[in-house]
């Protein structure tokens, strides 16, 4: 397999949007409330993402995560509720999600259409997205005879080709296996350094979640139920205050009784906004 | 002759009859011997069945004449002008039913209704809609064949992964774009075996459609053949419908390789 080519950054000098000065948040969200028939499975949600911001969803099944991934992704209605998104967002999948009857390069260029660029245009920035991911020899094949990996790694490719404002992503490591998904821990960091759009990672694995982002929320009942800021220097070591933020997080999903209050968690009876 | 070919190979090698076992083609070549055995000796009179022989001579003699190949382009026009008009009509009312509640409710009742009626019963009306010139051949085609490649292209369009298409739709597909890049692909693995169905079925009716009063076409040489009790023509004219079928089914597979090449059971070979 061919390695992503990426130039590689130290991840410790990149630090999220600055967060003393007043920046205009990429996402917000206030007093969110999705109901289906008697069900609410948003109920109340306040969230705000700055540009930039690398934000991870923990949540158990049923607690609202994908129904406010879809809200944020532009695919459910959200009627008169102040909901504000960046203009351009892409969203990549647990399920690749491509077209099996367009070509690798055709489904990274789906549904670009700029006026001004001719049609070689168009696919040299397709081409140049999946060099991005390390694909530049995938160009021509089909999906259907990629592997999970790869599948994964085209859809990430599509989603960036349109240098997104917000990257949603709905649990893209899920299905695949542990060192494939280790890898791609590398590749969308590198990516995120590279177009600092302001992610949305969807996650059932804390780990992941520590791993990678600057913000871990716990999403339940349809509310952040705890947020928990990650400052750690990437790449992050499963070293004691790793642990020690997992055993918090892991807390408050209910996996285990929480070790003790400390560093930045701040955890949040029923509805209190998060800032 | 064909007797004698096999009778050389068993003599020849004698214990490879696993071989001949195999040897499909063997039972239809022993009839044919058998059926010209028996033009030969008498057994079976030349207007009750003309010998193999004479049906590939007359074969030979009407395509050199171009009388054959003048009829059969006829017949391909008529063919090919009512599945035109069937393609038209049926992809059409395929794609309003299937992308959306209302049409499926305003159409799909109606194809069902017209499903239920044999569309070869239909030629007695048309006859006397149309009287016997070319239309009524050309709309029994037309009509015979639209629900074949409706009701697959309707199925296909409902059967669309929903995830594709909400994944499409993240991506500012929307309209007539989302059905041009997802949703008609999608659908053609379908539409497809709806086609190939439908090329069947028009050389079927076609059969049926040149009986009326036909000036020119396949049917015109059978009516003209049985009147004068040639049954080489008829047999010949037989064997034209039979490749005819084959050729549509050879189409709609060039189609489909060429279309469907991203299917993985297509792209291994």
């Amino acid at each position: 397999m061919v390695q992503p080519r990426i130039r590689r950054r130290a991840f410790d000098t990149v630090s999220p949007a600055p967060a003393a000065a007043p920046v205009t948040p990429a996402v917000k969200l206030t007093g969110f409330v999705r109901q289906f028939g008697q069900n609410r499975v948003i109920d109340g949600l306040d969230l705000s993402i700055a540009p930039g911001e690398f934000v991870a969803l923990l949540g158990a099944s049923g607690s609202g995560k994908t129904t406010l991934l879809r809200t944020l992704a532009g695919l459910d209605p959200v009627g008169d509720q102040d909901v504000t998104t960046p203009s351009t967002r892409a969203v990549v999948f647990q399920d690749a999600r491509l077209l099996p009857w367009k070509k690798v390069w055709r489904n990274v260029a789906l549904g670009l259409k700029d006026p001004g660029f001719r049609k070689g245009a168009v696919r040299a920035r397709a081409e140049a997205a999946l060099k991005e991911v390390g694909l530049g020899h995938r160009l021509d094949a089909w999906p259907s005879t990629l592997s999970g990996g790869e599948a994964q790694r085209t859809a990430l490719a599509r989603a960036l080709v349109r240098e997104p404002g917000l990257l949603l992503l709905d649990e893209p490591f899920a299905a695949l296996d542990a060192l494939t998904r280790l890898k791609m821990h590398d590749l969308v960091l590198n990516l995120w350094h590279e177009h600092r759009p302001a992610v949305l990672l969807v996650t059932h694995d804390v780990d992941e979640a520590i791993a990678l982002a600057d913000r871990v929320l716990v999403l339940n009942k349809g509310r952040i139920a705890a947020e928990e800021k990650i400052t750690l220097e990437r790449p992050r070591a499963p070293d004691a205050r790793f642990q020690a933020i997992r055993r918090r997080l892991l807390g408050h999903l209910g996996v285990e009784a929480p070790a003790s209050h400390e560093g930045a968690l701040i955890a949040f009876p029923t509805g209190e906004a998060v800032q | 002759m064909s007797l004698a070919i096999a009778d050389r190979i068993s003599s020849a090698r004698p214990f490879r009859w696993p071989r001949l076992s195999r040897a499909r083609w063997l039972s239809p070549v022993l009839l044919l011997a058998l059926w010209e055995l028996g033009s030969r000796l008498g057994v079976i009179p030349e207007r009750v069945l003309a010998a193999p022989s004479t049906v590939a001579e007359t074969f030979w003699a009407l395509t050199i004449s171009g009388e054959l190949p003048a009829n059969l382009l006829v017949s391909l026009a008529r063919a090919a002008a009512g599945l035109s008009i069937a393609l038209v009509v049926a992809v059409t009312l395929g794609l309003v039913a299937g992308l959306s509640r209302l049409g499926e409710t305003a159409i799909d009742p109606l194809m069902q209704i017209k499903r239920t009626i044999p569309s070869l019963a239909l030629t007695p009306l048309f006859i006397v809609w149309f009287g016997i010139g070319e239309t009524p051949k050309i709309v029994l085609i037309a009509v015979a064949t639209t629900f074949p490649i409706y009701l697959n292209l309707f199925a296909g369009v409902r059967g669309i992964d929903v995830r594709l298409v909400e994944a499409a739709r993240s991506f500012g597909l929307s309209g007539w774009s989302l059905v041009r890049e997802v949703i008609l692909p999608g659908a053609l693995p379908s539409f497809f075996v709806g086609l190939r169905y439908a090329l069947g079925v028009s050389v079927l009716v076609l059969v049926v459609a040149e009986q009326i009063n036909a000036q020119a076409g396949l049917g015109h040489l059978i009516n003209n053949a049985r009147d004068f009790m040639r049954t080489d023509i008829i047999v010949v004219c037989l064997l034209v419908y039979a490749l005819l079928g084959l050729g549509a089914d050879a189409l709609v597979r060039t189609l489909e390789r060429r279309a469907l090449a991203w299917r993985p059971s297509l792209v291994e070979q």
